[in-house]
């Protein structure tokens, strides 16, 4: 009997029961209550079960089921977003709106969701908390562009790109990602690790290099720590093939400000992680000390090479050095 | 017309017509069943509740008989006034139209139970449904 009240109700208030006694929370888990209609059905699985139970069967059904997804959109959205529903329910709901709905439904939604929230922060970290469940990542992140996110969820953003492998995200996003932390990154100063974490989340390819050495010159050198500074250098030439022109000079001004900094590059440190030829080729520059250049060349396999160049230079260095004095 | 004599549970005996014994689709099985000489029992449902499902019945079929005058004002007027009783009352007829199988009655009285459990908090809902259970024992 209380089963046919029950089903008569809304459902929000059929939840509401489920909360009166044990006995009728056992009621409200009855079928006949949410199986009056398709969409009511649905809107029940949206609510309560989590999405532990889906439609299964004949595509007609599923059809239904993503038919009645749409149907309830707007009073999802309407009702259950402003009444505050608890984020896990939220989360639930985007990721049922995602299995049911086609992405760009998904997208509108999440983004209106987004933007009428109250509490961007509880927003940003409920779809976080779905990003490992959403297939398309460039979603995810288009969000969390999109919404704006204030600077204090950038380390939420990063711990949670990492859970969400974010790695996998496509570069058109990674490429949003870290504009978006260099048109921020004045205000990122204090977060330098956090960001460094980030930008290597972001799989940093050349646009990372060249931003990371800008947002680095962009400080006041004494508050870099040097350690941290030389890491970037060893980095930017560990992809020094990926050097061009424009990047170029990024580097070499980091590079000095290292210097000056006084910083010291450890050629064999160096040499590791990149075939010195490459280094060497940028080393026609006055990259490196002679010193170094030596250094570099006597612990090389490609000695020869390299080596009558740098000692005529070298020898030039001195003879000058004996004009002077 | 035929006459069907029904029961309650106190002894009471009813004497309704048959066309209006038939809304109720368990006196009509039992009717199928045991003939109209001897008088149905009811033993579920109290004299006070079969007087008032009896009155409900009547009142609407004479609303759908053609020539009614009623309005459908007047046909709301009419289930909202027969509603507005109290709790346990409401119960005890949910039950009764449940036990007679009379669907337009049924729908009505848990429509309105329904109304009351919407947009309550738990604990009121709770409370209602056990002073009701109180004053039913």
């Amino acid at each position: 009997m209380t089963v046919v009240i029950l089903s008569r109700l809304p459902l929000r208030d059929v939840a509401q029961c489920s909360a009166v006694c044990h006995a009728w929370r056992e009621l409200t888990i009855e079928p006949s209550i949410r199986r009056t209609s398709v969409s009511r059905e649905t809107a029940w699985l949206l609510l309560h079960k989590c999405g532990h139970e889906r439609p299964s069967g004949g595509k007609e059904q599923l059809v239904a089921y993503s038919a009645a997804c749409r149907q309830c959109h707007a009073s999802v959205k309407s009702t259950l977003i402003k009444k505050a529903l608890s984020l896990k329910q939220r989360s639930y709901i985007y990721v049922h709106m995602h299995e049911g709905v086609n992405v760009r439904d998904t997208r509108e939604w999440l983004m209106d969701g987004v933007t009428t929230f109250d509490d961007k922060s509880k927003a940003l970290r409920s779809i976080l908390g779905v990003a490992k469940y959403v297939a398309d990542n460039r979603l995810a992140s288009f969000v969390i562009m999109g919404s704006g996110g204030e600077l204090v969820y950038i380390s939420r953003i990063s711990s949670a790109l990492s859970r969400a492998r974010m790695l996998q995200v496509e570069s058109v996003s990674k490429k949003i990602l870290v504009e978006y932390i260099m048109k921020k990154y004045k205000e990122l100063e204090s977060r330098e690790s956090e960001v460094h974490e980030l930008l290597r989340l972001t799989g940093s390819k050349i646009l990372s290099i060249n931003l990371w050495a800008r947002m680095l010159l962009h400080k006041p050198i004494e508050q870099v720590k040097v350690a941290y500074m030389e890491e970037v250098v060893y980095h930017c030439f560990a992809r020094a093939g990926l050097l061009d022109q424009e990047n170029r000079p990024w580097v070499v001004k980091l590079l000095e400000a290292l210097r000056g900094n006084g910083g010291r590059l450890h050629v064999r440190k160096l040499q590791k992680i990149v075939p010195l030829s490459k280094v060497l080729r940028i080393n026609s520059s006055n990259l490196f000390s002679i010193n170094e250049k030596r250094e570099l060349c006597f612990e090389s396999e490609v000695y020869m090479d390299y080596a009558e160049e740098i000692l005529a230079e070298d020898y030039a260095v001195t003879t000058n050095m004996k004009k002077t004095e | 017309m035929v006459k069907v004599t029904l029961k309650s549970a106190e002894g009471d005996v009813f004497e309704v017509d048959e066309e209006l014994a038939l809304e109720s689709l368990m006196v009509k099985n039992m009717i199928e069943d045991v003939g109209l000489d001897s008088a149905i029992s009811l033993p579920n449902v109290s004299s006070t509740i079969l007087a008032k499902v009896i009155e409900y019945i009547k009142f609407h079929m004479d609303a759908q008989k053609d020539g009614s005058k009623k309005t459908s004002e007047e046909i709301k007027a009419f289930d909202d006034d027969f509603v507005n009783v109290g709790i346990p009352t409401l119960f005890e007829m949910v039950l009764a139209s449940n036990y007679l199988n009379v669907k337009s009655l049924l729908s009505l009285t848990c429509n309105t139970v329904a109304n009351m459990i919407k947009t309550k908090p738990p604990a009121e809902v709770k409370e209602m449904f056990t002073s009701a259970k109180q004053a039913k024992a």
